[in-house]
């Protein structure tokens, strides 16, 4: 790393100003000392102030550059570093306030220009000991903290938050040697707003509750892999919560972890259960009170197999903002269908991959109805037939950007293979906004004289998966696919379906291509 | 609470302006003036404002009189800006640069917050190029430092997710 060197100071505020704005001049005014603001540039007496001269503009002084930087990305910044001088220095240091400070870096320059830059975001990963000890001693003003498979302890925890009590944003990945007690810990930062725990095995009921009663700003709670299935929270009672993003991800909730949380947030906007297979949740456990999930726009209830259809059923009801929707592997049926589609005016993101109990009716229900989706999963074992391209029924979905339709019976109806490829290469061929295209499955055969070539239309296809073909691809079909689309950037064939001499014709063809 | 006092502020003009104080509060500077110096009869001067900007200003304390979120430094840089905000900043380019330093000048927190913001978002995912043009900055590096600062900016000194 080399050091950070500002452009020599020298020459920028004694150049005599040869730009359109006094940048120069405008530098020496401070802000907020009322009597510093008049300038005494001219040697004029200080009750003599002079009207202002043109406009100045906020973007020639430093200081009030930083406020206007500090509130952009990383990326953005990277880009201002190069703008001109001021920007230069302004950029420099909001960059440094988010520093992600790795074990690798054994530059003793590093902490100096740490400390005079100023930080308050700080990410470490795979760390030694010693550098929680200088961040304890150093750091006072942190407001966002990430441990990330570092050895951590209970006690090193405790002094970095005791340091920096403003903390509003701590996030704790695989820190193995944490216990309760550093839970215990994070009970006193009362200004916290973001907490995520991963792959936390030390968690107690008694830990959760004091947590959530201590920090009732939370916003954003994530507890993925922690085991929770012994904490029931039922000490937590009534305590208004402030959660608008929760995550249970992998930690096997109980049924009354499940309900205390929901219970006390009203604000909840994105929920996941994702991956409690085994989290047997009742209609009781997710709807608490009758009024809930008023404010929820995304939901992901992926692999949650023991939740009964009823139960998601009543959820879904009660739905009527939901944006984004992952029903992955769950046991959903048509009538659950039947309430989405009823709501899906702001729906945009559907994943019904792997729904055992829904079939071409409710699919149908919903495609000819949501006009906003933009990503679709209906991939399936045969669950759903060539039934859904029907060409009576038009899909409404015509802003589709991802379609991921694995597995789709072409069989079925009626075993007229030919005649239901061709219905679904019409109905995809009508899909303009199309980028993200993934088939396949044991059913699926691609012939050009099925009406394969109708897919052509796809002008906006960058991305064309095939999962398992019935047959091989003939040849003419590779010499269509070579040529076809011309956006096309990745191609993904299993090896079986295109051999290697044909692998290689593509990629002289195509030689931007990333061939899969 | 009592009648409002009210507080006189002159422009940079001469142009006076009558605000209750409660609404003159927003501002760090006056309210701390105020607190120091007491009651004056007289009008505060604000040489570095202009009768337009004050009126702006005057116009966002005045929306915001009653927020009880107004003074709670708000940290949160992605908390999204509200309808009236929004309409606020649809002003040219030196209005929403004579906002900035008028905020930043009477220590006026929130709307400097919500100024700088929108600049932001007009630098936002622009290149270094598209920045000087929208904003017609001159590029002041000479080229040694403009090396400098090219290789500087390729190493990877810090992580992006």
């Amino acid at each position: 790393m080399t050091n950070q060197r500002t452009p020599t100071s020298s020459s920028a505020s004694a150049s005599p100003s040869r730009k359109v704005k006094d940048k120069d001049k405008s530098k020496n005014r401070n802000k907020n000392d009322s009597r510093n603001s008049i300038n005494n540039d001219n040697d004029k007496g200080q009750n003599e102030w002079q009207p202002p001269q043109q406009p100045k503009s906020p973007l020639a002084i430093e200081e009030v550059l930083y406020e206007i930087l500090s509130r952009l990305d990383k990326h953005s910044l990277h880009s201002c570093v190069s703008v001109n001088r001021v920007f230069y220095r302004a950029a420099v240091r909001a960059l440094w306030t988010t520093v992600q400070w790795k074990s690798s870096l054994a530059n003793p320059s590093f902490l100096p220009e740490m400390l005079r830059y100023g930080h308050n975001a700080i990410e470490l990963q795979d760390n030694f000991d010693a550098d929680l000890d200088i961040i304890a001693e150093k750091c006072t003003r942190l407001r966002e903290l990430r441990l990330v498979w570092t050895q951590a302890t209970d006690p090193k925890l405790h002094n970095i938050l005791v340091a920096s009590p403003k903390i509003s944003s701590l996030y704790l990945y695989n820190c193995k040697p944490l216990t309760t007690l550093a839970l215990s810990h994070i009970q006193a930062l009362s200004g916290l707003k973001k907490l995520e725990l991963k792959n936390m095995l030390n968690v107690d009921e008694a830990s959760i509750a004091g947590i959530l009663r201590s920090c009732p700003l939370i916003e954003h709670l994530v507890l993925e892999d922690v085991r929770l299935g012994r904490v029931a929270l039922d000490s937590l009672g009534i305590t208004p919560l402030s959660i608008k993003t929760l995550a249970l991800t992998r930690s096997s909730p109980t049924g009354s972890f499940v309900r205390n949380v929901l219970r006390n947030s009203p604000m909840l906007r994105e929920f996941s259960l994702a991956r409690n297979v085994h989290s047997a949740l009742s209609v009781e456990d997710l709807l608490p009170e009758p009024d809930m999930y008023r404010y929820l726009i995304n939901l992901n209830l992926e692999s949650c197999k023991s939740i009964p259809s009823d139960a998601l059923l009543s959820v879904l009801r009660l739905c009527v903002g939901l944006e984004r929707i992952n029903l992955c592997g769950t046991w959903i049926d048509d009538a659950a269908l039947d309430v989405i589609a009823s709501n899906s005016h702001k729906l945009t993101n559907l994943n019904l991959g792997w729904c055992a109990q829904i079939t071409d009716a409710g699919l149908l229900r919903m495609l000819t109805v949501s006009r906003n989706l933009v990503f679709l999963d209906i991939s399936s074992h045969g669950v759903l037939t060539a039934g859904i391209f029907r060409p009576d029924l038009m899909w409404a979905c015509s802003r589709l950007q991802t379609l991921i339709m694995v597995g789709i019976d072409m069989m079925r109806p009626g075993g007229r293979a030919q005649i239901n490829h061709g219905m679904m290469f019409d109905q995809l061929s009508r899909l303009s906004c199309l980028q993200d295209l993934a088939i396949g499955g044991p059913y699926l055969d691609l012939r050009l004289e099925a009406g394969l070539d109708k897919m052509g239309k796809l002008d906006n296809l960058e991305s064309f998966r095939i999962n398992h073909l019935q047959n091989a691809l003939g040849e003419d079909e590779i010499r269509w696919l070579v040529e076809v689309w011309p956006k096309l950037k990745r191609l993904k064939v299993e090896l079986a379906a295109l051999s290697e001499p044909w692998r290689r014709y593509f990629r002289r063809r195509r030689p931007h291509l990333v061939l899969g | 609470m009592s009648a409002h006092s009210q507080i006189l502020l002159t422009s940079s003009e001469g142009t006076e302006f009558l605000i209750d104080r409660d609404i003159a509060d927003k501002s760090m500077l006056l309210k701390c003036m105020l607190e120091d110096i007491g009651e004056i009869g007289q009008a505060v001067p604000l040489p570095n404002v202009s009768g337009p900007i004050l009126t702006k200003v005057i116009e966002y304390c005045t929306h915001h009189r009653d927020d009880p979120n107004f003074l709670s430094a708000n940290d949160d840089v992605t908390a999204d800006i509200d309808e009236w905000d929004l309409e606020y900043c649809k002003v040219d380019q030196g209005t929403l640069y004579e906002l900035i330093l008028a905020a930043n000048y009477l220590d006026i927190k929130p709307l400097m917050d919500l100024t700088c913001k929108t600049v932001a978002n007009m630098i936002k995912a622009k290149s270094p190029e598209e920045i000087r043009k929208t904003f017609n900055i001159t590029n002041d590096f000479t080229p040694e430092e403009e090396d400098q600062v090219r290789r500087e900016n390729g190493k990877d000194w810090v992580d992006e997710h």
